[in-house]
C-alpha cells in the first residue's frame, strides 16, 4: 500500500514547472501532504508560492509534472478539472466574495449549482458553516457590510460547505488590518484541529509554528528546503533559508 | 388674456382636427414598430449574450469567430444588411416581411450588444472568475450566477441606448414593405400631401416611445443595483 492508498485526501505533488513566458515561476517542486496535515508554504515575495498553490487545484496548469489530490489525478489534459476543484477548497488573500449576494447566498451558491442540492439544503449547510466561523448573525449581510475579517470568515466558510477533502490558503491574512489577523487565524486553528488537510501560504510565522506539521521554504521556483517548523525556523540547513528566516523571525 | 387675432380659432380647430385625423392613420402602425423591436431587440440581447461572452472561454476559435462576426455585422450599413435578408436570403429561405425584418435589425444590433456584454463581463474582476472556478463551477455556471448578474449593472445603461437606436431604426423596415409608424407617415403623405404636420406627428409618436422606454430601463438599473457598488447617481 503506497503513501496515496492510505490517505486518499493527501496530495501528492512531483516535478511540477509552470512558466509564464522566460520566467520559470515554479521549477521542478515535488511535496507530499498526508492526510489531515497542515503543510505551510514560506519564502520571500516572488518565490512561486502562490503559482505552486494555484496549480494545486488547476487554476495554473503545470507545464511539467503532475499532482495528485483530493484522489484525483490533475494533469494538463485532464478533463473534468471542475469536479476535481469542488473538492479543493481555496482561500484567497483578497476574499473574492461575490458581492452581488448575501453571506448566505455567497456560502450557499456553489453547493446548489455544482453540489445539486436543493436550496432549503444549501441554505441549511450554508448557515451551519457561517455559524462555525462565528457569523451565525451575519447571514443576511452583503460583503459590503462586513468587516475584512468577516469577508474572509465568509469566504473560508464559503470553501467548506463544498466539505472539501484539501484546503489551500494563499496568504489569507495578508490584506486584513492587524486587528482582524486574530479571528481569521482562529478559524483556521479550529479547522487544523478538526483534522482538515491543509497547505497554507502565509508570512505568520508564528501561527505556522504552531500549527504547520511542517514547513516547505520557497525562493526563486524552487523547494530549496522543508522539515518542521521548528527544524527550519531555527536551524535550517539551505543558506537562503538561513538568510531569510534570520531576516523574518 | 390676450385676445386672440381674428381666424385663430378657426385655425386651432381645424390644426387639431387634422391632428386627429393624422394620428387615426398613424397609430395603428404603432404596435407594428413595438413589435419589430421587441422582437428584433430580444433576437440581438440573446445572439449578443452568446457572442459577447465567447472569448471568455479562451479558446481563440470562439474568440475568433466572436470577432469576425461583431466586426462584419458592425461594418454594413443595417440598410444593406435588411436589402440583403429580404431580397437575397428571403427569396431563398422564403422570409415573410416581418420575419426579414426582425432577422436584420436582430442580427445587426447583436453586434453591438456583444460588445457591451464583452466589456460588461471584462469589467468584472478576474478574481471572481477565479473564485467561482476554485469552487468547481463551470465557465458557464461562473458566467450565469456570478460574472452576468455583477455584469448586468454596466451593461444596462449602453443596452438601454441600443435599444433606444433599435426602435429607431425600425423606421429602415418601411423600406420593404412593413407598414409600421414611418411607413404609415408615408402613405399618409401620399394620399392627403400633407408633409410638416405628418411628419412632426410621426416623430412626436418615437419621442413618446423612447421617453417610455428611458422610464423603462431607468427602473431596470435601479432593479440590478448592487450593494456597495454605489448606484450612479439612481437612488435605491
Ligand atoms: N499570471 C502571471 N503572468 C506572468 N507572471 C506571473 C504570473 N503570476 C505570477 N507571475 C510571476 O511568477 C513569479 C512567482 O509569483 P508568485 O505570485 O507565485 O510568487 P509568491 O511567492 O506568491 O509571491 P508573494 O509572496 O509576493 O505573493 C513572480 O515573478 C511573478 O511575477
Ligand atoms: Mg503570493
Amino acid at each position: 500500500m503506497t503513501a496515496l492508498d492510505q490517505h486518499a485526501t493527501a496530495v501528492v505533488a512531483s516535478g511540477v514547472t509552470k512558466r509564464f513566458g522566460d520566467l520559470i515561476a515554479v521549477n521542478e517542486v515535488s511535496l507530499t501532504v498526508a492526510g489531515s496535515e497542515v503543510v505551510a508554504l514560506v519564502g520571500p515575495s516572488g518565490s512561486g508560492k502562490s503559482t505552486f498553490l494555484r496549480c494545486l487545484n488547476g487554476l495554473e496548469i503545470p507545464d511539467e509534472g503532475t499532482i495528485d489530490i483530493a484522489g484525483a489525478r490533475l494533469d494538463t489534459e485532464h478533463r473534468d478539472i471542475h469536479a476535481i476543484r469542488a473538492n479543493v477548497g481555496m482561500v484567497f488573500q483578497q476574499f473574492n466574495l461575490f458581492p452581488h449576494l448575501t453571506a448566505l447566498e455567497n456560502v450557499a451558491l456553489a453547493p446548489q449549482i455544482v453540489r445539486k442540492l436543493n436550496k432549503a439544503q444549501a441554505h441549511e449547510r450554508a448557515t451551519e458553516q457561517l455559524r462555525r466561523v462565528g457569523l451565525g448573525d451575519k447571514l443576511n449581510a452583503h460583503p459590503a457590510e462586513l468587516s475584512g475579517g468577516q469577508q474572509q470568515r465568509v469566504a473560508i466558510a464559503r470553501s467548506l460547505a463544498m466539505e472539501p477533502k484539501v484546503m489551500l490558503f494563499d496568504e489569507p491574512t495578508s490584506a486584513l488590518d492587524s486587528e482582524m489577523i486574530g479571528e481569521v487565524l482562529a478559524v483556521m486553528r479550529d479547522l487544523a484541529q478538526s483534522g482538515m488537510t491543509m497547505v497554507v501560504v502565509s508570512h505568520e510565522l508564528d501561527f505556522v509554528r504552531e500549527v504547520a506539521s511542517r514547513v516547505a521554504f520557497m525562493a526563486g521556483g524552487r523547494l530549496l528546503e522543508w522539515g518542521t517548523p521548528q527544524k527550519l525556523f531555527d536551524d535550517p540547513t539551505n543558506p537562503r533559508a538561513r538568510e531569510f528566516f534570520q531576516k523574518v523571525l | 388674456m390676450l385676445p386672440l387675432p381674428g381666424g385663430s380659432i378657426e385655425f386651432l380647430a381645424k390644426q387639431g382636427a387634422l391632428a386627429l385625423h393624422i394620428l387615426k392613420f398613424l397609430l395603428p402602425a404603432v404596435p407594428v414598430t413595438i413589435g419589430i423591436t421587441l422582437a428584433s431587440f430580444a433576437l440581438a440581447l440573446v445572439l449578443g449574450c452568446i457572442v459577447g461572452i465567447l472569448p471568455v472561454f479562451r479558446n481563440k476559435w470562439l474568440t475568433g469567430i466572436s470577432r469576425v462576426y461583431v466586426d462584419t455585422l458592425r461594418g454594413v450599413p443595417l440598410l444593406v444588411q435588411i436589402f440583403f435578408i429580404y431580397f437575397g436570403l428571403g427569396k431563398v429561405l422564403d422570409l415573410g416581411q416581418f420575419a426579414a425584418g426582425v432577422t436584420a435589425v436582430g442580427i445587426c444590433y447583436s453586434a453591438y450588444l456583444a460588445e457591451i456584454f464583452r466589456a460588461g463581463v471584462l469589467s468584472i474582476a478576474h478574481g471572481q472568475h477565479e473564485a467561482a472556478a476554485a469552487l468547481g463551477m463551470s465557465p458557464l455556471q461562473a458566467m450565469r450566477h456570478v460574472i452576468l448578474p455583477q455584469a448586468t449593472r454596466t451593461i444596462i445603461p449602453p443596452a438601454a441606448n441600443e435599444f433606444i437606436a433599435c426602435l429607431k431604426d425600425s423606421s429602415l423596415v418601411s423600406i420593404i414593405g412593413l407598414r409600421e409608424v414611418t411607413r404609415a407617415g408615408r402613405e399618409y403623405y401620399s394620399q392627403f400631401f400633407v408633409d410638416f404636420q405628418t411628419w412632426l406627428l410621426v416623430g412626436l409618436i418615437y419621442l413618446a416611445m423612447t421617453l417610455a422606454l428611458t422610464r423603462l430601463t431607468r427602473s431596470l438599473e435601479r432593479r440590478f443595483a448592487v450593494k456597495g457598488f454605489g448606484t450612479g447617481g439612481l437612488r435605491h
